[in-house]
C-alpha cells in the first residue's frame, strides 16, 4: 500500500520569533514497488518530510496517508504505524543500547508486543538477513563490534519489526568503500521483502544505481520527481539546483560536450565503457 | 628534508588483555617538508593509529617515532612536537572547545602563551584562509559539518604547524563539505607549502597526493604515485576501490582503447579519449 | 539550542555590555548584599530608579527584563499572602477581620517590602545574564578566584570544565533528541505508565547517550592535547578582560549609591542632616 502526501506544510516553532518554515505544499505519491530516492541539500526539508512518515513529526496542515492510514488526527495507532514504517536514521549504530546483540534487535518486536517465540524467530531471521552469523554474534555486546557490524545490527533491529515501508537516511555515511557496497547490496536484498524503500542520500552514484524514482527537494519544496536517467541527463537543471551528477554521467556529459557521441543519460559504469568503446571503434581509435 | 619519521613502529591497543588489537605492525615511513601524502586503507587497517602516533597521542610499543628530530616517547618533547604536527580529527563536533568560533580557533595559540594581539592576528588570518572569517563571532553549533571542519582546520593552522594530519576528516561530510575541505587543504599545501598527511578511504581524495601509502593489516601494502591505481585488482582485494576515472581507463585499456598514461581525474580521462583540438 | 548556550544573553552593544565581566560580577554580588540593607519604601524607590537607569543603559527592552520575573511570580504572591495572613499585629492597626483572618496595615506594609526585596533580588542576576555571556562569566569567575589556586584549588580546571560543558550542552541535547526519535521509531513508549515504568523506558536513550558522551570526551581530550593544551601553565588569552576607567567609575558610582542606602538606614550624621525628620516619607 502506498504513501500519499498532499499539500503538506510544516513550520518549526510556529508562532514564535524562531519560527522556521520547513515544508511548502509538498505533494508526493510513492507507490508500491518503488525504490524512492530523496535528494537535496542539507536543510532542504528531506528529513522533516521523512519524519512525518512515522509520525515523529506530526501533520500541521495538509494530508498524509501511509498504507491507507490517515496521519492527520491527533490520536493514531503509533505501534501499528511504526511497525509498518521502519526508520533507519543516520549513523543508526548510535542507538544501540542493550547488553547483547540479540536483546537489542529484539527491542522493537518486544515493544510491538509480539509473543516470545515470534520475537526470537524474527530476531534470528533479521540477524541472518543482514549477513551476520546468528550463533556467534547473538550474545556479544553490540559495543564490541566493528563499525560496519554495528550498523548491520542496528538495521537488523528495524528489519525484525518486518516493516512494509523502509526509510533510510544516508545509510552508507561514514563507511569505507567495501562497507558501503555491502550495505547497498543488503538494502537491495531487503527491498525484496518490503513494498517500498525510501532512501535519502547525498551520494548520486548510489541514488542512480538503486532508485527507480527520485524526488528533488529544494528549500522545502519538491522540485520534481524524476526517473534517474531523466534527471541526471539534465545538465542545466542540475547546475541550477546545485546537484552533482553521478560520476559516470558526469564523464559521459563531459565527453558529449566535446562532440563525442555518447548518451548523456548513462548511469552505469558498464554502459559508459561500452559506449566509449563503441564510439572509439567507429572513430578508429582502438588498437584492435 | 623529513619532518616526521617512523622507524619500524609497532602498536597494539589494549595490550595484554583479551581484546588485544594489533593496529600497526612494523611501519617505516617518513613525511617530508611540503609534501602531500595520502594514507589510504579500509576501516581497521591501522591508518588512524598512524595519525595518533605522529603527534605523540600514543607512543609505539616497539620502534621509534620522531618529529623534527624529537622522540615522541619523551614526554618533555610533546609540546614542541604538537606545535609542529597539527591534527584534524574525524568528528567535527568532538574537537571544538569554545562556544564562539574565534575563541575556538584561539585555543591553540593561547596554549602556547602567545600575546593576545598576536593571537587575534593569527586567528583572523587562519579563519580567512579557510573562508570562515565572516562567521567568527557565531557559535559552531549552527554550522554545517563542512564548515565545522574548516573551523577545526583553522584551529590547527593558528599554531602554524609544519605538518597537518587529517584523520578521516571528510568521512562524515556531505559531498559539498568534502569538496570545500579538500580545496582548503590543497591550497594550504600548494600555496603555503604546508606538508599534509591525508588519511582517508576515499580514493578520489588521494589522487592529488605526491605519494600514496596503502595500509592493510597494520602494514604498508603498497606505496607510490598515482601509477598504483593501475593495480586495481590488488586494491580491491583489500577492500579499496580505485578512482572512477582510473577504473574506467583500466577497463577501456582491457577492451583495446589506447590510453597510455595514468589517468585519475575525469578531466584527464576525457582529454585522453577526446583531446581538445 | 542557542538559548541554552547563551543563556538569555541579549546581543547588543551597550555600556553595560562592555563593562569588564569581573566588575559586573562583583557589582552584582554587592548589589545583592545591598538589597538586604534596604528597609524603607524610599530606599526601594531609589533602587528602582537605579535599576531603571541600568536597564536603560543596557539597551535591553524593559519588557524582556520584566518577563524574567514571571517565573518568580508565584513565589512573590505566595510570600505576600502568607506574610499578610500570619502577621500578628496591634489591634488598633487592624484593617479588616473575619474569623481568624485578620489583616493589619503593618502586615500589608511588611508584605509589600518583602515582595519588593524578592523582585529586586532576582532583577540583579537577570540584568547580569542579559548583558554577559556564560563564557564571559566563567572567565570572570576564573579570574576572580585565581588567588584560590595558591591554596591548590584547581580554579583553571574547574573553569575549563564549565566552559566545555557550555559548549557540549547543545550537542548533547540534540543527540538526546535523535536517540529518542530512533527508539520511538522502534515503538518505544516514553509517555505512558507510572514513574518507574517511564524511568525504565528512558534506559534505551540514556545508555547510548552515555556511551557517546564518553567517546566524545575521549576524542575531545585528544583534540585538546593535539592543540598543545597543558592546563593553566603558560596559557594566555586572546580576549583579555580589561579593567578600564569605565569599570572603575561604575564601581565608584555603585559604592556611593550603597553608601546612600546605608545612610538611609543608619542615619549616620544626625547632626548634619537628620533623616528621622523625613519619617513621614515612609
Amino acid at each position: 500500500m502506498p504513501v500519499r502526501i498532499e499539500n503538506l506544510n510544516f513550520e518549526y516553532n510556529p508562532k514564535t520569533p524562531f519560527a522556521k518554515r520547513a515544508l511548502f505544499d509538498v505533494t508526493l505519491d510513492i507507490n508500491d514497488g518503488d525504490f524512492f530516492g530523496v535528494i537535496g541539500h542539507t536543510g532542504s526539508g528531506k528529513s522533516t518530510l521523512i519524519s512525518h512518515l512515522n509520525a515523529l513529526t506530526r501533520v500541521q496542515s495538509g494530508t498524509l496517508f501511509v498504507n491507507g492510514m490517515d496521519l492527520s488526527p491527533k490520536k493514531i495507532d503509533f505501534k501499528k504505524l511504526r511497525s509498518t514504517v521502519g526508520m533507519v536514521f543516520q549513523y543508526p549504530e548510535y542507538q544501540l543500547f542493550a547488553e547483547t546483540v540479540e536483546e537489542d534487535v529484539a527491542f522493537g518486536p518486544k515493544n510491538i508486543g509480539l509473543s516470545a517465540d515470534e520475537i526470537s524467530q524474527r530476531v534470528r531471521e533479521a540477524i541472518t538477513m543482514v549477513g551476520l552469523d546468528y550463533q556467534s554474534i547473538r550474545s556479544r555486546s553490540p559495543f564490541d563490534l566493528s563499525g560496519g557490524q554495528m550498523r548491520r545490527v542496528a538495521l537488523a533491529g528495524i528489519i525484525a519489526m518486518r516493516p512494509d515501508i523502509l526509510v533510510l537516511d544516508e545509510p552508507t555515511a561514514g563507511l569505507d568503500p567495501r562497507g558501503k557496497q555491502e550495505i547497498l547490496t543488503l538494502i537491495k536484498k531487503i527491498k525484496q521483502t518490503c513494498s517500498i524503500v525510501i532512501m535519502i542520500s547525498h551520494n548520486m552514484d548510489e541514488v542512480s544505481a538503486c532508485c527507480n524514482r527520485i524526488a528533488v527537494f529544494s528549500e522545502g519544496k519538491v522540485h520534481g520527481v524524476y526517473e534517474p536517467r531523466e534527471l541526471f541527463a539534465q545538465k542545466e537543471l542540475l547546475e541550477k539546483l546545485n546537484i552533482d551528477m553521478p560520476g559516470v554521467t558526469n564523464i559521459a556529459s563531459m565527453l558529449a560536450d566535446r562532440g563525442f557521441n555518447v548518451d548523456r543519460s548513462i548511469i552505469s559504469e558498464d554502459e559508459l565503457v561500452d559506449a566509449i568503446v563503441g564510439e572509439c571503434q567507429r572513430r578508429g581509435l582502438c588498437a584492435k | 628534508m623529513s619532518i616526521i619519521q617512523l622507524q619500524d613502529v609497532y602498536f597494539t591497543y589494549n595490550r595484554a588483555s583479551d581484546s588485544e588489537v594489533r593496529a600497526v605492525n612494523g611501519v617505516t615511513l617518513s613525511i617530508n617538508e611540503g609534501e602531500f601524502v595520502a594514507i589510504v586503507g579500509h576501516n581497521g587497517s591501522g591508518k588512524s593509529t598512524l595519525a595518533k602516533l605522529m603527534n605523540g597521542l600514543i607512543t609505539p610499543d616497539k620502534g621509534k617515532v620522531t618529529v623534527a628530530g624529537l622522540d615522541t616517547a619523551n614526554e618533555k618533547n610533546l609540546f614542541d612536537i604538537r606545535r609542529n604536527v597539527g591534527v584534524v580529527f574525524q568528528n567535527p563536533d568532538n574537537q571544538m572547545v569554545a562556544t564562539i568560533i574565534e575563541d575556538d580557533v584561539a585555543f591553540g595559540p593561547e596554549n602556547i602563551g602567545m600575546p593576545s594581539d598576536q593571537i587575534r592576528e593569527r586567528v583572523y588570518e587562519s579563519l580567512k584562509s579557510v573562508g570562515m572569517y565572516d562567521y567568527r563571532e557565531g557559535t559552531p553549533h549552527r554550522l554545517s559539518g563542512g564548515q565545522k571542519q574548516r573551523v577545526a582546520i583553522a584551529g590547527v593552522l593558528a599554531l602554524r604547524p609544519r605538518v597537518m594530519v587529517l584523520d578521516e576528516s571528510t568521512s562524515m561530510l556531505d559531498p559539498r563539505g568534502r569538496a570545500d575541505v579538500m580545496k582548503v587543504v590543497n591550497d594550504l599545501n600548494k600555496k603555503e607549502k604546508m606538508a599534509v598527511v591525508m588519511i582517508t578511504h576515499f580514493m578520489e581524495e588521494a589522487v592529488t597526493a605526491d605519494r600514496i601509502i596503502v595500509m592493510n593489516e597494520g602494514r604498508i601494502y603498497m606505496q607510490g604515485g598515482k601509477e598504483i591505481f593501475k593495480r586495481q585488482a590488488e586494491l580491491e582485494s583489500i577492500g579499496l576501490t580505485v578512482p572512477l576515472a582510473s577504473r574506467v581507463a583500466n577497463r577501456l585499456r582491457e577492451k583495446g582503447v589506447v590510453i597510455d598514461e595514468d589517468v585519475t581525474t575525469y578531466e584527464e580521462l576525457v582529454n585522453k579519449i577526446c583531446p581538445l583540438e | 539550542m542557542r538559548e541554552i548556550t547563551l543563556g538569555q544573553y541579549y546581543p547588543v552593544r551597550s555600556v553595560i555590555h562592555s563593562l569588564d565581566p569581573r566588575a559586573k560580577l562583583v557589582l552584582m554580588i554587592a548589589y545583592i548584599v545591598m538589597i538586604f540593607f534596604v528597609d524603607t519604601f524610599v530606599g526601594y524607590g531609589l533602587v528602582l530608579l537605579f535599576l531603571l537607569l541600568v536597564i536603560f543603559l543596557s539597551k535591553v527592552p524593559l519588557g524582556k527584563v520584566l518577563k524574567s520575573l514571571k517565573m518568580i511570580l508565584f513565589l512573590v504572591i505566595f510570600t505576600v499572602v502568607m506574610s499578610v495572613l500570619f502577621y500578628n499585629g496591634n489591634e488598633n492597626d487592624l484593617l479588616w477581620g473575619w474569623g481568624i483572618i485578620r489583616i493589619y496595615s503593618q502586615g500589608l506594609i511588611n508584605a509589600g517590602k518583602m515582595a519588593l526585596r524578592l523582585i529586586f533580588l532576582v532583577l540583579g542576576p537577570t540584568i547580569l545574564t542579559f548583558t554577559t555571556t556564560p563564557v564571559q562569566l566563567t572567565d570572570a569567575l576564573e579570574s576572580l578566584l585565581k588567588p584560590l589556586s595558591y591554596i591548590k584549588v584547581p580554579v583553571h580546571s574547574l573553569a575549563m570544565v564549565m566552559s566545555i560543558a557550555l559548549r557540549l550542552i547543545p550537542t548533547l541535547v540534540e543527540e538526546t533528541d535523535k536517540i529518542q526519535n530512533a527508539q520511538k521509531a522502534r515503538c518505544a513508549d516514553f509517555e505512558t505508565g507510572n514513574i518507574f515504568k517511564r524511568a525504565k523506558a528512558m534506559l534505551p536513550v540514556l545508555i547510548p547517550l552515555f556511551v557517546s558522551s564518553f567517546r566524545r570526551a575521549d576524542e575531545l581530550a585528544d583534540a585538546m592535547d593535539s592543540r598543545c593544551y597543558r592546563g593553566a601553565k603558560g596559557r594566555t588569552r586572546m580576549k583579555k578582560m580589561h579593567f578600564r576607567l569605565r569599570d572603575a567609575v561604575s564601581l565608584l558610582i555603585f559604592a556611593l549609591f550603597f553608601f546612600v542606602i546605608l545612610w538611609l538606614r543608619y542615619n549616620f550624621f544626625p547632626a548634619f542632616f537628620d533623616l528621622s525628620l523625613l519619617t513621614w516619607l515612609v
